[in-house]
């Protein structure tokens, strides 16, 4: 029984993976990557790790994969002709050293030599996966990664703010680059004296 | 006191005034630092009489006292103190200068008294004359090398006096230049002597001076190399064109520097090295034909320039040259004794010279000069006692010096005896070009210059002119000042050559063949080495016959230039015989073509040289390859790597995971 | 199922993923198959965490997933804004950062 829902979930994490990578609407791959991670919850499941799944279903899916949805409706994402960037021998050499990397890897892992990985695995024990023991673990063990971690949230929130805020005070968000800006000089007539994020975390110069 | 502190004041008192009129210089009026100057020389001179009195109160053994003040470094067997060595020679020295140099501070004190620089002159002059001190007191080599650099660093910043006249600083800095390859010249001899003695200081090399065998490589090459450092200083065939350039700073300067002292250092080095050369005789004849050479074409240029000071500078030389030539073939007492008489008479003629240019506004050429004798009686008689003396005429003293000097060199016998000769062809035409000077200065019809000063009244020139190239220029710093100042009018500058005058009369009595003989008993002590100094005594034929030869020669030459430059009013003589003799006339002009020699051979290819230097090795090896080479490689290294940079994610993305592939396969087949 | 079936598929969808981002242009859907890679490691911490009987592993990717949603929301923030400029939303064309 446990083998055929593994084999499910593996399709549905393989049949996922490739069309994230395969297919040419953003929409679509971010839809693909979708079911891909719902099959890795089922994954976990398989793997005793209950809480991993649900925080995987609920954060994962639920929160990350809701923004990027969002994100992409706005950005919209032309279909990318992939035949515009370097041609098929690109295509091909990808594929050979994505071949090569997994050819390695399985070898480094099936060659190891580790005898538990030939079993069923031999570690469970009553409340493997529940949330009290991790919970546990999170809170002694693990404090300081815990609290890095809530720190590093607080961070990329904050950051997300401002990257993505809209420019306010400015007379004209016109298309410039850096390396405008470079190549002249830094003269104040281009862009109103954008010259990046860090001066728009300033304010905008005074004039 | 002793002997070394009247030794050390020597020196204490010039550096102090120099030294206190430089700190005091915007503080006190110039007057007062023309009395200080003034003042400290004389001390200075008190001093030097003082230390004359101690020294002939120690026993005739031990009249060289050498007193150390200071280790000044000590090492690797160099041992360079700051000591300085009393002895006969150095108070001889000392007197003569501190003496000359006390008049010629007095006749600045009214000469220079217009010119906006004269506190500055005051300082220098004091520097100067404390260098020249410090040089013939040094009691080692290492000291003397300091006072002889000082010397003419003193001598560089008094030329170029008149800092803005062109022609002074250009005559500043070859004088400068011709130093400085003499002082190379003085090091390297140092080194040659000291690494076979392994000492600095003088009297331990001179103890030491026979450990070189006679004639030895080391010792002439020494030898020679010191003659060259001594020809630089006193102005000798070939490094002597910076002397009649040198006449483009005042006058007092050419009066100390260039007739009395500084020239006279070379002559002084001889003398005072002579166990070096008596050891190292072929360097020493050297120098004695090189003498003789110096004085015969001095003399012939002398005969035809028509610049007043130029004549008295070539004058100079040509009587250097005697001294040097005496001084070589170890006649040291005829040499010394020269340099004495010579300081007299020469400066006192650079002073009267002084007074008839200032007459004549600052005009130097005598082409223009004329009939000053009833107008200028004081400047005539002085200018007159001083050529005199310069032309040897008995009782004046340069009649006995040079002729001790030409004795004891026929005394010398061999080919000494032609040098003698010449000395004699020079003598003659000595006599010759300072009367003609004199006679053209002095005689025939008074111009207007010196009409205005007969009627009470100095010549002023409408607008202060440069006298070589008669460009115009202004009295303010830098510059002559407005006013001339003339020995009639002028008490201090009557003091100082009334004293000069009376020195060039009666300072022969000194030395007078057989009769008195205070100059060779004074130097005895220091020469006491010297198998020469005695044995080169003149017998009396030769004493007598050269008086006669002598006399002849110069009362011949008085007669030949009164013939030819005041009694042929037209001057049509000379004329004629300058057509004549036009090839030898124009040699004689050009300076026998040594500056332009010299130019060609040393200065033009030095100058191409740099040029090489600066345009093709500076820019193209050394900026381009040596430095370019390494920046170059450099730039290209990191543009190689820059190009990682390309700016592709997908690229960057690559480059990571074939390295991760890499590195995963690496360690892949090294764990199998 | 023997513990080596899930780590070759970690090693499978690790390497679609990587295969992914050398190919997409799109930088969101390069994000996505970063998050495919992210997914990947994260499926062999929890294997080895069974398989080793500790829930080290089960923390260490609940740990990942909190990095992954971070890097998410900065990566997509980041693409919002160039969008906002109006640049085109392609890595070629995104170069200016070179040597």
């Amino acid at each position: 029984m446990a083998e055929v829902f593994f084999f499910l979930a593996a399709i549905g994490a393989l049949a996922g993976a490739l069309g994230t990578v395969a297919l040419r609407n953003p929409f679509y791959s971010v839809l693909a990557l979708v079911v891909h991670l719902l099959s890795l919850a089922a994954l976990f499941l398989l793997l005793r790790a209950e809480f991993v799944a649900a925080a995987q279903v609920i954060v994962y899916v639920g929160a990350v994969m809701v923004l990027y949805l969002f994100v992409v409706a706005y950005v919209g994402g032309g279909a990318d002709p992939i035949s515009r960037a370097g041609s098929p021998s690109l295509r091909w050499a990808s594929a050979l050293f994505a071949g090569a990397l997994f050819v390695e890897l399985t070898i480094a892992v099936l060659g190891s030599g580790l005898s538990v990985l030939s079993t069923e695995g031999t570690g469970w024990f009553e409340g493997f996966g529940t949330p009290e023991q991790i919970g546990q673990l999170l809170l002694t063990d693990f404090l300081l990664a815990f609290e890095v971690a809530s720190m590093l949230l607080l961070v990329a929130a904050v950051g997300a703010v401002v990257l993505a805020r809209r420019r306010t005070g400015l007379e004209d968000p016109r298309e410039i680059s850096v390396g405008d800006l470079m190549r002249s000089g830094g003269r104040d007539e281009i862009g109103g004296g954008e010259a990046g994020t860090m001066i728009e975390v300033e304010g905008p110069p005074g004039r | 006191m002793s002997l070394e502190t009247w030794g050390w004041m020597i020196l204490a008192f010039p550096l102090g005034g120099t030294v206190l009129i430089a700190f005091t210089s915007q503080i006190l009026p110039s007057k007062v630092h023309g009395v200080i100057g003034t003042l400290a020389i004389a001390l200075a001179f008190v001093c030097a009489v003082g230390a004359l009195f101690q020294l002939q109160d120690l026993g005739e053994d031990e009249r060289q006292v050498t007193s150390v003040a200071w280790d000044y470094a000590n090492t690797v067997g160099v041992n360079a103190q700051l000591s300085i060595l009393l002895d006969p020679l150095a108070i001889f020295m000392a007197l003569v200068v501190s003496g000359i140099s006390t008049l010629i501070h007095l006749y600045s004190v009214s000469y220079m008294r217009s010119d906006v620089g004269y506190t500055r002159f005051f300082a220098y002059l004091n520097f100067f004359v404390f260098s020249m001190l410090l040089l013939v007191l040094a009691g080692n080599f290492f000291f003397l090398i300091v006072g002889w650099a000082f010397v003419g660093a003193a001598s560089y910043l008094l030329i170029s006096f008149w800092f803005r006249r062109t022609t002074a600083t250009k005559a500043g800095i070859k004088a400068f230049v011709i130093n400085v390859v003499g002082d190379v010249g003085l090091v390297l001899g140092t080194y040659f002597i000291f690494k076979t003695t392994g000492t600095l200081d003088l009297l331990g090399a001179f103890d030491a001076a026979s450990e070189f065998s006679h004639n030895d490589t080391d010792l002439v090459a020494g030898c020679i190399l010191l003659l060259v450092g001594a020809f630089a200083k006193s102005a000798q065939v070939p490094f002597h064109t910076w002397l009649p350039d040198a006449m483009e700073g005042p006058t007092p300067v050419s009066a100390l520097i260039h007739a009395a002292t500084m020239v006279t250092a070379g002559v002084y080095l001889i003398a005072r090295m002579h166990p070096f050369f008596e050891q190292a005789p072929t360097a020493a004849d050297v120098g004695s034909v090189i003498g003789c050479v110096t004085l015969l074409i001095a003399a012939t240029i002398a005969l035809v320039v028509t610049d007043l000071k130029r004549v008295i500078a070539y004058s100079t030389m040509s009587q250097i040259g005697y001294m040097i030539m005496g001084v070589a073939s170890f006649a040291y007492v005829g040499g010394l004794f020269h340099l004495m008489t010579h300081a007299f008479f020469k400066a006192l003629l650079f002073m009267a010279a002084g007074s008839v240019i200032s007459a004549m506004a600052s005009e130097q050429n005598l082409d223009k000069m004329g009939g000053f004798k009833r107008a200028m009686p004081f400047t005539f008689a002085c200018m007159a006692i001083g050529g005199l003396s310069l032309a040897g005429v008995p009782p004046f003293a340069g009649f006995f010096s040079k002729d001790e000097i030409l004795a004891q060199l026929i005394t010398r016998g061999g080919w000494f005896v032609v040098l003698a000769v010449l000395g004699y062809v020079g003598a003659f035409m000595t006599a010759i070009y300072t009367w003609r000077m004199i006679f053209r200065a002095f005689y025939g019809p008074p111009v207007e210059q010196a009409r205005e000063l007969e009627d009470g009244h100095l010549y002023h020139a409408p607008e202060p002119t440069n006298p070589a190239t008669g460009e115009v220029e202004d009295i303010d710093v830098g510059f002559p000042g407005p006013d001339h100042q003339i020995a009639e009018r002028e008490w201090t500058m009557k003091v100082a050559m009334g004293v000069l005058a009376l020195g060039a009369i009666f300072a022969g009595l000194l030395q007078v063949g057989h009769l008195t003989s205070v100059i060779h008993d004074f130097l005895e002590p220091t020469f006491h080495d010297s198998p020469y100094y005695d044995e080169l005594e003149p017998s009396d034929g030769a004493t007598w016959g050269g008086w006669v030869a002598g006399t002849v020669l110069s009362l011949g030459g008085i007669f030949l230039a009164w013939q030819l430059w005041v009694v042929d009013r037209e001057r049509t003589r000379v004329t004629a015989l300058r057509a004549r003799l036009a090839g030898v006339y124009t040699l004689f002009s050009h300076k026998w073509y040594f500056d332009e020699i010299i130019d060609a051979v040393i200065v033009r290819p030095f100058a191409m040289f740099g040029r090489f230097a600066r345009n093709v090795f500076e820019r193209v090896v050394i900026n381009g390859i040596l430095v370019g080479g390494p920046a170059g490689a450099v730039r290209a290294g990191s543009a190689a790597v820059r190009a990682i940079q390309s700016g592709f994610l997908r690229y960057y993305a690559a480059l990571l995971l074939v390295g991760v592939t890499g590195l995963g396969l690496y360690f892949l087949i090294s764990a199998s | 199922m023997s513990m080596e079936w899930y780590l070759v598929l970690s090693a499978l969808v690790f390497s679609i993923g990587a295969g992914g981002i050398l190919v997409r242009r799109n930088p969101l859907v390069i994000l996505l198959c970063l998050e495919l890679m992210l997914n990947a490691g994260n499926l062999a911490l929890v294997t080895f965490a069974r398989a080793h009987g500790n829930q080290d592993g089960q923390i260490f990717a609940l740990i990942v997933m909190v990095v992954a949603a971070c890097e998410v929301a900065v990566g997509l923030g980041l693409i919002v804004a160039i969008y906002r400029r109006k640049l085109p939303v392609d890595v070629d064309e995104l170069r200016e950062l070179q040597g």
